[in-house]
């Protein structure tokens, strides 16, 4: 695997990490819910800027960034807290494995990257009801 | 974990969302292959990061020890690096960690120690010539932040 193809590969992944964020916001509420607003909206902060640190990296390397897809599968019911905070949480845990595929690849200041987004999966997972792993990413 | 392989494609068409849940996925996570050789620079580094394991290990069993209210988090940190220790080989003997006499400077020598080992974890990452070594060191200071998290905030 190239060093290009994994960072395709991760952007590819936040791409879809941004849009599921974006949907989970859309379901939770800011007054009746405001912890999990706020994991949730902090979490698509992050996505989004780990988004286009991705797709930077790709131009500084005269690549063309994949586009993102024009639609990404969401869970059916997400009408509750309890379905929202699962489905971030797998979000986080899907994540940290694309990070650490990332690391794997990649060296210096992008696998530096890497390591940096995969503790902040890790962290983020705790955000939304996940215990501690032995290896989180793997 | 380090015999996984990386479900590359998977992860191309579906992104990181269904990294670990597609039934096309025959892999739980995205480790490398790591039947590549670790480069000699390597095994230098693994021996630096085990001994970091047992010091850490040993701060946390002596400080479960030595205060009950600290026991969960000392024994839960201890585990933990047992646990890795055991994926690198096991661990080194040490001696007895100086753990100070008063429980507010043992937490916080305990958490303090852990943050250390976490940036050992991080920096043996950045510096290991095997993408799948680097990969499981980055793997284990994720895991060692995460219980930080959890206990720093109790």
């Amino acid at each position: 695997v190239s060093a290009i193809e994994a960072l395709q590969t991760t952007l590819a992944a936040e791409h879809a990490a941004v849009y599921v964020y974006g949907a989970l916001g859309a379901q939770t509420s800011a007054s009746s819910s405001s912890r999990l607003y706020a994991a949730v909206t902090d979490a698509y902060r992050t996505h989004l800027e780990r988004r286009d640190a991705l797709t930077e990296m790709l131009w500084a390397a005269d690549e063309e960034p994949v586009a993102a897809e024009p639609g990404y599968e969401l869970p059916r019911d997400l009408s509750s807290e309890k379905a929202v905070t699962r489905r971030a949480l797998r979000l986080e845990r899907s994540c940290g494995a694309a990070y650490a595929y990332l690391v794997a690849n990649l060296t210096g200041v992008q696998r530096q990257f890497g390591i940096t987004a995969l503790l902040d999966a890790a962290r983020r997972e705790l955000d939304f009801g996940g215990a501690p792993r032995r290896l989180p990413g793997l | 974990v380090l015999a996984a392989t990386a479900g590359t494609a998977a992860l191309v068409a579906a992104g990181c969302d269904q990294l670990s849940t597609g039934p096309t996925d025959t892999t739980s996570s995205g480790a490398v292959p790591t039947t590549e050789p670790a480069v000699d620079a390597d095994g230098e580094l693994t021996d630096q990061v085990t001994l970091a394991l047992a010091e850490a290990a040993a701060v946390a069993g002596a400080t479960a020890a030595g205060f009950a209210a600290l026991a969960p988090a000392g024994e839960e940190f201890l585990r933990l690096h047992e646990a890795h220790g055991r994926l690198l080989g096991g661990l080194p003997d040490v001696g007895e960690p100086d753990v100070p006499g008063r429980r507010k400077r043992a937490r916080r020598a305990l958490l303090t120690t852990e943050s250390r080992l976490q940036q050992e974890l991080v920096d043996a990452s950045m510096n290991a010539g095997s993408g799948a070594l680097a990969q499981t060191f980055a793997a284990m200071a994720a895991a060692v932040a995460q219980l930080h998290t959890v206990w720093s905030g109790s």
